[in-house]
């Protein structure tokens, strides 16, 4: 992709992200990985197991994805099909970059108003040993799809100017953040 | 609806909208133009999947991967493999081969393998002065076999679309991975001898090697270990990934001793990421999927094809046929949670099970990870071989013989698959 040149470093709103993310990784993934093993372990050892072992790692996961889908974002990593796009020229591929990251924006800016409207049904849910409200978990959700369209809206405006973060895989389109990623496949 | 969908999300993927985000407009647009579906189902459809305890076990088994491949074990499994293989005909390729499906072991992720087995054997390769399109092209194929031998996260994923066991699965993924590994290592020997291309000659290290098998056992007690533990319930599907990221932990920092607060810091990022991109495509697929099935489009397929094709062998060949040109477009967890609906009630019809279903899936639609236009292993690896994509792809069709071999006896010889 060569529809913009310049690098710039990330921005004090994009370093923030990638803190908490990092921290959001950390925190849960250190905390599932301890009561899940100390549980199988425990349940091997004594033939007891923790009642709520099951239920605060299922709490926690939607953090841990959130913050991977977070992080993924700002670092260009969600896998897309750029071969097209490449075959344009730079000028118009500037503009169609633009155009999908506002659109981005935009469903993402839906998703977050229909999540927004369901805090108040789903907070009567509650987990069954925990008794946490199921509105926690669609707020994490929320939350991670208020930065996805954030940062979204960031590489519209970084795609307009033609400049690139410093970190991005390539530039320009969504496309092109993260086409040879995927680490599921 | 179904046609909307499938329209809207072929325009926003050809504009390079990443696919979770092009699964996701596609399904707004669905909700938009249709009064009978409340855009709060789709956000629960979404929700609900990151409210699953077996999907728990992804970012253990990436943590698992991330911790083993990024250290000493990498270095030691190539090393053992080149002084075992790398003087033979089309040795080097093999190594790439041999090394891809050990590392299948300790991974579940074809993207992963192809990265760290690249960055580890390309050099040597150039140095050899080996083809470097034939090596990219051995290794994009031998990075699959990462997906079908346990622990495989496309397997994990077609077990929670279709209800069958995690356990059941990769157990069957066992011989077909090992079929695929004598396959491809075949066809290295071959166009090796053929092409007389170059192969190691340096004499071995007796000491080394002792050394390099020592520390490279974990790799093969791994996956050992994750099938005995499910086929005999010891744990669940989630437990046993924690315990293989405990094992690997144990591992790195008592045998490699190469585990840092460093390299477990960058493991955690590294695996919540990789966990990160492949949640929001099933989350995007769940409600993609849910609209589908309100359509009724699985239904209807299943009906067209059993009024339409009457034997058997035309059934699971129109479905090989779909699940590869669909294979070459679709990102492969999107591909696995949206044909799997589609595809269940039609191998159901004909007396196939989901086992065997879900193997021929996986099978399947890793050939499209090294097919164009959207090959990922295939970018990967010729990025690093620093050869043209075309050039890597004119060096595949051995590789494409013995892939298309060991799919066609997954799909037609039940008895390939363990049980």
């Amino acid at each position: 992709m060569s529809t913009a040149t310049a690098v710039v470093g990330r921005n004090a709103f994009e370093r923030a992200v990638v803190l908490a993310c990092g921290a959001v990784l950390w925190l849960t993934t250190c905390v599932i990985f301890v009561i899940l093993a100390t549980n199988t372990l425990l349940r091997y050892a004594s033939g007891s197991s923790l009642q709520w072992a099951n239920e605060v790692p299922e709490l926690l996961f939607p953090w841990l994805v959130m913050a991977g889908v977070v992080l993924a974002a700002e670092k260009g990593a969600h896998i897309a099909t750029v071969f097209l796009v490449d075959a344009v020229g730079a000028g118009l591929r500037r503009h169609i970059a633009v155009a999908s990251w506002l659109g981005v924006a935009a469903l993402y800016a839906v998703l977050v108003r229909a999540t927004w409207g369901m805090l108040e049904i789903v907070h009567d849910e509650r987990s069954p040993i925990l008794q946490v409200p199921g509105s926690v978990t669609y707020a994490c959700v929320m939350v991670g799809m208020v930065l996805i369209a954030a940062l979204a809206l960031l590489a519209a405006w970084r795609a307009w100017r033609g400049v690139r973060a410093s970190d991005d895989a390539q530039e320009g389109t969504p496309a092109a953040q993260g086409s040879a990623q995927g680490s599921a496949q | 609806m179904s046609v909307l969908i499938l329209l809207v999300f072929l325009g926003a993927a050809a504009l390079a909208v990443p696919v979770a985000h092009a699964l996701l407009l596609a399904a707004l647009a669905a909700a938009a133009t249709n009064d009978r579906v409340p855009l709060d189902l789709l956000v629960q459809q979404m929700v609900a999947q990151v409210q699953s305890f077996p999907l728990i076990a992804i970012p253990f088994f990436m943590l698992t991967g991330s911790l083993m491949m990024g250290g000493r074990l990498g270095q030691a499994i190539v090393g053992v493999l080149t002084a075992l293989v790398g003087r033979w005909h089309g040795g080097p390729a093999q190594v790439s081969v041999l090394s891809s499906t050990m590392f299948g072991g300790v991974s579940g992720s074809a993207v992963a393998d192809a990265s760290a087995i690249g960055s580890l054997l390309m050099p040597w390769h150039r140095r050899l002065g080996y083809p470097m399109a034939f090596s990219a092209a051995s290794l994009a194929c031998a990075a699959t076999i990462d997906i079908i031998i346990p622990p495989s996260i496309p397997l994990i994923l077609y077990a929670l679309s279709s209800n069958a066991s995690i356990a059941a699965l990769f157990y069957a993924g066992i011989l077909p991975g090992l079929m695929l590994c004598v396959g491809f290592m075949a066809a290295c020997w071959w166009v090796g001898k053929r092409r007389n291309l170059p192969r190691e000659t340096a004499p071995a290290d007796r000491a080394k090697f002792r050394r390099d098998l020592l520390l490279s056992l974990p790799a093969v007690a791994l996956p050992v270990l994750i099938v005995v533990f499910l086929r005999f319930g010891i744990a669940t599907p989630t437990e046993v990934a924690v315990l293989a990221a405990l094992f690997s932990a144990v591992v790195s920092a008592l045998l490699y001793r190469d585990l840092s607060l460093k390299r477990l810091h960058q493991a955690i990022l590294e695996a919540g990421l990789a966990t990160g991109v492949v949640l929001l495509v099933i989350m995007a697929s769940a409600a993609i999927g849910w609209l589908l099935t309100f359509d009724q489009m699985p239904q209807n397929i299943a009906q067209w094809v059993q009024h339409n094709v009457s034997t058997r062998w035309m059934v699971i060949l129109l479905m090989n046929v779909m699940m590869l040109f669909l294979g070459m477009f679709l990102d492969l967890p999107a591909a696995v949670l949206l044909l799997t609906p589609v595809f269940l009630p039609l191998a159901q019809a004909i007396g196939m099970d989901a086992v065997q279903l879900g193997l021929m899936m996986v099978v399947n639609l890793a050939i499209g990870l090294y097919t164009p236009p959207v090959g990922t292993t295939l970018f990967i690896t010729s990025a690093l071989a620093r050869v043209k994509v075309g050039q890597t792809v004119r060096e595949l069709w051995p590789f494409y013989i013995v892939a298309l071999t060991v799919l066609g006896i997954v799909s037609y010889v039940p008895a390939s698959i363990l049980r």
